[in-house]
Parts: structure tokens; sequence; C-alpha cells
């Protein structure tokens, strides 16, 4: 049932759910669907509408003190219904074994392993379109130090869309739009949820109560509704440790520089993408990524005299001693030359944080400082990937690659690192709660009946897309809440 | 020093002189491990950025 809270009375009386889901991204909708499923009886709610507005999408303003401006931040994410798959890209792919292994600084790794999290590999595979091949039929590496990518696309699913009928006309799931999550209210004892405190855009309060409860809303607003939910615990709920809220993590986006395909390779189309060997990752102690070699196969001019120097370079390059003429001249790209661009793994850094600021919104929540930090391992990991790229690529006789001064000189300016919308890391899962938020269930630590799902659960951000695993870890977390 | 093989010769005019000059004078007389500090491994150069294999450069 569709229920839109701007509808409701104030002191409308619910029924008491077996669970109540905040967020209705990939992880609040995988969650939902299994508990549906098992006869759970579910509140799903979005804090937006069924489609954009600008009312609820302005709650995720905040201000940045790190690497990005806030624009960047904030435009990776959608609040309403479907969440943040509203403009995903639909890129798939998975964790290596190494990923989940404890870090070559000390940080925790996963407190589950590979087989664990990825025990509904198939299942996610169909709820996000996948083909039956995918990750399948990808051609393999030949380096000693490289591997190949291994990925799958989505259509992508737009889980708003695709799930909507689903949701609406189950009779185990109330779907609840325009109610915004403002506070989190404890038992007397602080060890359990009592209830969520929940309000309209009319600011009409209303009290949901479950067995248990789940934050799916994203990791900067994850951490920022477990921080603004101080009235009874003033560091806020699950940071005994001063956890919540640490260890933000993307994926960084860097140029490494340019290639030029070997004459002599069969690599004629396509782009080739890698992982680093978990060998390469152990030896050097560097992070995963994931770099890509995309040849240029119909270069562009750009320029106001753009169809010129179009015609020009069309004509130039389709003669071999023309081409050699004009590079001696300039530095001159043709077809089949290309630029490398990566996806690289942040090391798990406390200072690299999600805050509450003192400026609130309409609702009286504190808004976010988000402080996007990296470290000289995250350094090292970018240089090191770049060189041993570079190296098997000549070695193979692929290409040869010209890497950016700054991967060369180890000195990256912070211009240099873009991101990927991969926002992760703040409510990371942990074996004890000194090292995290959740344990291996996505429970908090020391909440008996408070989950979270989402990648703000990860204790490292691999060398891969997070929607994939997120969505396992939320059918894995459906399932183990239908055994309470 | 040897002829330059065609991946420099041919692909990219990447080779300034300011780069080749003293690198030419240096390899000229002394083997490829004595000017440790363009080299990463055995097999490996850096000239002005450009990660390279040793037999592109020269041709025994």
């Amino acid at each position: 049932m569709l229920i839109d809270l701007e509808l409701l009375p104030e002191n409308f009386n619910f029924k008491k759910y077996d669970v109540c889901i905040c967020g209705t991204g990939p992880a609040g909708i995988s969650v939902a669907r299994v508990l549906a499923a098992k006869g759970k009886k579910v509140a799903l709610l979005e804090g937006g509408s069924l489609a954009y507005t600008e009312q609820s999408q302005s709650l995720y303003e905040g201000k940045s003190i790190g690497i990005n401006d806030w624009d960047a931040v904030e435009n990776c994410r959608l609040r309403y219904f479907g969440g943040t798959s509203n403009h995903w890209s639909g890129l798939c792919s998975y964790f290596d074994d190494s990923d989940f292994e404890p870090r070559s600084d000390g940080f925790s790794g996963w407190p589950i392993t590979r087989l664990e999290a990825y025990k509904y590999f198939d299942l996610a595979k169909e709820v996000l379109d996948l083909p039956k091949d995918a990750f399948l039929n990808i051609p393999k590496w030949q380096g000693a130090n490289f591997k190949s990518f291994m990925s799958a696309m989505s259509p992508p699913t737009r889980f708003g869309v695709k799930y909507h009928e689903e949701l609406k006309s189950s009779d185990n799931i109330d779907l609840f739009i325009n109610a915004n999550l403002t506070n989190i209210h404890l038992h007397e004892n602080f060890r359990a949820v009592k209830h969520l405190e929940v309000k309209s855009y009319k600011k009409t309060k209303f009290l949901f109560k479950s067995k248990h409860y789940v934050l799916a809303m994203g990791a900067i607003e994850n951490a920022r509704l477990l921080l603004a939910s101080n009235k009874q615990m003033t560091q806020g709920i699950g940071n005994q440790n001063d956890m919540v809220g640490r260890c933000y993590m993307e994926h960084f986006s860097v140029g490494y520089g340019r290639f030029a395909l070997d004459n002599k390779t069969p690599w004629k189309n396509g782009k080739i993408t890698l992982n680093p060997s978990p060998e390469l990752i152990r030896k050097t102690k560097i992070g995963n990524a994931v770099l890509s070699f995309d040849p240029d196969f119909q270069a562009e001019s750009y320029g106001r005299t753009r169809v010129l120097k179009q015609a020009l370079r069309n004509f130039v390059c389709k003669s071999q001693p023309a081409t050699e003429f004009s590079r001696k001249l300039i530095d001159f790209n043709c077809v089949g030359d290309g630029y490398i661009t990566s996806m690289i793994e942040q090391s798990p850094n406390l200072d690299s944080r999600v805050t509450l600021d003192k400026i609130v919104d309409v609702f009286g929540i504190p808004k976010v400082i988000h402080n996007w930090k990296y470290n000289d391992l995250d350094i090292h990991t970018i240089s090191t990937l770049g060189i041993e790229a570079a190296k098997e690529m000549a070695r193979l006789k692929v290409a040869r690659v010209q890497l950016a001064d700054y991967i060369l000189d180890k000195d990256i300016p912070s211009k240099e690192l873009g991101h990927h919308c991969h926002q992760m890391g703040t409510t990371r899962m942990s074996a004890v709660p000194k090292d995290g938020v959740v344990d291996e269930n996505l429970r908090v630590h020391g909440v008996k009946n408070l989950y979270i799902a989402g990648s703000s659960v990860f204790p490292t951000g691999g060398g891969c897309n997070p929607t994939f695993t997120l969505t396992m870890l939320s059918i894995r977390l459906g399932e183990h809440l239908n055994t309470l | 020093m040897k002829k330059l093989t065609p991946i420099i010769e041919s692909k990219r005019n990447f080779l300034k002189l300011s780069t080749i000059l003293p690198l030419t004078l240096a390899l000229k007389d002394l083997p490829f491990n004595h000017v440790s500090s363009i080299f990463l491994d055995d097999d490996i150069v850096i000239i002005n950025g450009w990660v390279l294999l040793k037999s592109d450069f020269i041709q025994s």
C-alpha cells in the first residue's frame, strides 16, 4: 500500500510493524522485498516523493571542507523514491578475496568472508536485471601483475520504476512517501530503539514502531541521523567509540596519462579494464583499483576551428608517412592513442569524515560537514599502480604509456583527485565495536534492534563499483532479520 | 648508439632533444645499469614520462 504522509492526520495510529526501513534506494527496497516475501510486515519510509522535488533534495544541503566542493557531493545523490538508482550508471562488479583482508596500515578488514557476503550472488543478479552470463566470457588478461576487471552492465535498474507496482500492491509492505526521519528514540536503557520520529513536510510528527529498524539512506545520511539523534546519548547513537561518520571513503578518479598502441598489438577494438592482482596488492601494500585503457577510435578535435581540424586529422591519420611527419612537428594524436582513466580504492582514514554543522535544516536536523581526505597510503597506491601498469603494457608489447608527472613524482595535487559518487564507510562493519559501527550482521554495536544497509557498512572499498555488493548484503540482511 | 626502433621513430615525437642528447652520451659507452636513475627494473626505462622497454630504445 502507498501512503502519503502529507495526507495523514496527526496522531494517526499505525499498526506495529515487524521491520521499519528508512530509505528506498537499492538497499532499502532489497531488504523490504526479502522480508515481505517471507510474510513480515514492513513499513518502508521515503523522505521524498515518487518523483524529484527541490523541497526534498534541498534537505541534502551541507558543506564540504575536504577535497571536493559540496556540489560534487550533493549531486551524487537523489532524494526520492528509488533513491540514487534513479541516475545509476548500471556498472556492476565484485570484490576480490584480498579485499576482505585486514589492510596494510592496520585497519580491520571485513568481519565476514567473501563467500558469506556473496551468498546471494545469483539473487542480486536477478534484482539488478543482470544477464545470466554476467561476469562470464570476459577475455583473460595475460600479464603478471594485473587481471581482467570482472564487470557486467545492469540496464540499469531504476528501483523506483521496476519495483513500484510490486511494493504498492504488496499486502506486507506499507510504502510511505514524504516521510522524513527526524530522530531515533531509544528505550530508557539505551540498548534498543523504541520508535522513530518521522515528519511530513507540514511538520506533522508521527511515531513508527516495529521490532527492528533499518537505516538505508546512504553513507552520508545514515551517519548524519545516527549523530543527530543525540537527545538521549550526547555523542549520538552507535557512536560510543567515536566511529560514526569516520572512514568516509570514495573511489579516486585520477587521470594517469596517455598511451600509444603498439603497432603489432592484437588489441584493435574496445577498452581494456584491469585490476591489480592480489599478489601485487599484497607485495606492494597498495589498495585495489580499476585502470581503464580506452583507445580513441574516433579522435575528436575541439575549439573554434574544430571542423577544419577534424577534417585535417582524418586526412592525415589515413596516411602513415603523413602521420609520422605530422607527429614530428606537433604533439599529434591519432586513432589508436588513448587516455588512462581509473577508479582507485581509498584506504580507511579516520580523518576523512562526516560531522554535524551548527546550521540546521527545516526539520531542525544539523546539516553535514563533509571532509573527504586522502593520505600517504593513497598516494602510494595511485603512483605504484600507474608505474606497474605502464611496465606491464610495455612488457606485453601492447602499448607504451606516458605517465603524468604527478604520478611519477608521487606528488598528486588534490585537484587531480576526482571521485565516482561511491560514498562508503561511515558506519563500517567490524568484528569489535572499537573498529566500526555495525557488526557482521549489520546491527549497530550496542543497539539490539537497529541495523544499517548500504555501502556505508563497507569496511573497505575494493576495486569495484559498490551497488552489486550492497544489494547482496541487503538481501542477506533481509534473510537475517527474517530469522529473528 | 644504435638505431631507434619504430616505437619511437614512428609512433610519437616524445623524445625531446634535451632528453635524448645527454641520454645518448650516457649510454654510448656504458652498460644500461649504470644510468640507474632513469631505469626501472632491468628492462624498463622512463624517458619524458614514457615507460619504455630497453629493447624499444636500442637494437642490439
